[in-house]
């Protein structure tokens, strides 16, 4: 394993321990976030290990991807205040979105084929939610500071990976054209992968240093 | 081709990333505006919702005092009239304690009166500010023991009216506080008075309290909220065992 690959893992590893340990103290949206966690971590640990094994992990990306949008749908859903219409398109979009990734995987880009148009999806559903979250936020401001609140560093976390990924993965076949700027790809996505779990890690520690106000011991 | 294929990824990779970090960096500043807006709409709620509060008890507070003034010492006044009457009849050896009661009525009405004056707001303009706290003062040393120094500056000049209200009960509530909590012997109460500003300065030697742990809801804090009200400055010094001193101080924009 190359040291990217280690030190996306043990970071992963930390990153899944501290938001277990954290998870009593966790609101609704940081618990399913933990799970989130977790499932990427055990998807990580098995694909490392197919790719051991068998030397193809590919096929554990299309369950990355169906589980992403799912989590993504029901962390979204409990986050902010969420309007109707605002609900009508977190829902309608995770559905379709799971179905044409299901369709992707089952007809386009098949089990053993890297599914970057799934990625794309799931990077188009993080970005609109993202979007959406923004801008329910500056509708409904409140007292705290923006970098005490989780949900920010939750939502810009998830704007700024999927973000990054979404345009790489839209580029994915020209990319690959040089084995350079593929190499460049993937250090841009392990910065923000790091980015994005050091967010989630964060949003975690503070959601959960309002346990005691939401319970009402403070 | 792969040289320009690099540059060009290159500069999309970095227009994208400095994009989304814009993007960030805009929408960091607008939500601190909406903030501070919000905070503003916020505080502006509280006021208003404060001050219609205020009036409201002070419309309530002059009903009490026009209640005590024209009911409770309307009796009081005919009690001492029947007592006088009664001890016209009765020997002089048995109108000793009709007397002493008649006595007390006297000093039941005055305290009645005292007290009606000291609820009812309008009375401000009509006897001044100082006159009226100087009356308060006679009240509080002659129902808790209290020994008040009071000096002030002779200056005339006059603030806003509702401004002198919000002062005079901020007066009432500290003496109050005093009366209640701080098992204190002496009080000095400083008004300085001219064209720009008042200032009172409240101390008193009692007990004191560690100034961190006021509760919510305790009458310091409504003390402080009065003067953000009327955008006077609040201090208070106080140390468990060494007494309270108060400071409010409120700039005349009445007069400029």
């Amino acid at each position: 394993m190359s040291f990217r690959s280690i030190s996306y893992l043990s970071i992963l590893t930390i990153v899944a321990i501290l938001s277990v340990l954290h998870f009593k103290k966790l609101s609704t949206p940081y618990r399913l976030l933990t799970g989130l966690i977790v499932f990427n971590w055990a998807l990580e640990i098995t694909s490392k290990i197919l790719a051991q094994k068998f030397g193809n992990s590919i096929p554990i990306y299309h369950f990355v991807i169906l589980g992403g949008l799912t989590f993504n749908l029901f962390i979204y859903l409990k986050i902010h205040v969420i309007k109707k219409a605002s609900f009508i398109i977190i829902v309608g979009m995770t559905i379709l979105f799971i179905i044409l990734s299901v369709l992707n995987s089952l007809t386009n880009q098949t089990i053993n084929v890297f599914p970057t148009n799934g990625i794309m999806l799931h990077g188009l559903q993080s970005i609109t939610f993202s979007l959406i979250v923004y801008l329910n936020m500056l509708q409904y401001p409140i007292q705290a500071s923006i970098f005490k609140q989780p949900v920010f560093w939750l939502n810009t976390g998830n704007f700024v990976f999927y973000g990054i990924t979404f345009t790489i993965f839209a580029l994915y076949n020209f990319f690959y054209k040089s084995s350079y700027i593929t190499s460049y790809a993937h250090w841009f996505i392990y910065g923000a992968n790091l980015f994005l779990y050091c967010s989630y890690l964060y949003a975690i520690i503070l959601d959960s240093k309002t346990y005691h106000t939401r319970n009402g011991f403070r | 081709m792969v040289s320009d294929n690099v540059f060009f990824t290159l500069i999309i990779g970095t227009s994208i990333f400095g994009i989304l970090i814009a993007f960030i960096v805009v929408f960091i500043i607008i939500y601190q505006k909406k903030q501070q807006a919000f905070q503003f709409e916020r505080e502006t709620f509280k006021k208003s919702l404060l001050q219609t509060e205020i009036e409201i008890k002070e419309q309530t507070l002059s009903n009490i005092s026009r209640e005590l003034h024209d009911n409770l010492g309307q009796v009081a006044s005919l009690i001492k009239i029947n007592l006088g009457l009664i001890a016209k009849d009765l020997p002089e050896s048995e109108s000793d304690k009709i007397n002493e009661s008649v006595d007390l009525t006297k000093h039941l009405i005055h305290n009645i009166r005292s007290l009606s004056v000291s609820l009812k707001s309008e009375n401000i303009a009509r006897f001044g500010l100082i006159k009226m706290i100087e009356k308060d003062i006679e009240r509080y040393k002659s129902i808790g023991g209290l020994d008040i120094d009071f000096k002030q500056s002779n200056d005339m000049t006059t603030f806003d009216p509702t401004k002198e209200i919000f002062l005079y009960r901020m007066t009432q509530e500290i003496f109050n506080n005093i009366l209640k909590h701080a098992q204190a012997t002496k009080v000095e109460f400083y008004i300085q008075k001219d064209k720009n500003n008042i200032t009172f300065i409240i101390t008193d030697d009692g007990i004191g309290f560690d100034a961190q742990q006021i509760s919510i809801g305790s009458g310091l804090l409504n003390l402080k909220e009065r003067c953000q009200i009327i955008g006077a400055e609040f201090n208070m010094q106080s140390k468990t065992g060494k007494g309270t001193t108060i400071n409010i101080e409120l700039k005349n924009e009445f007069e400029s």
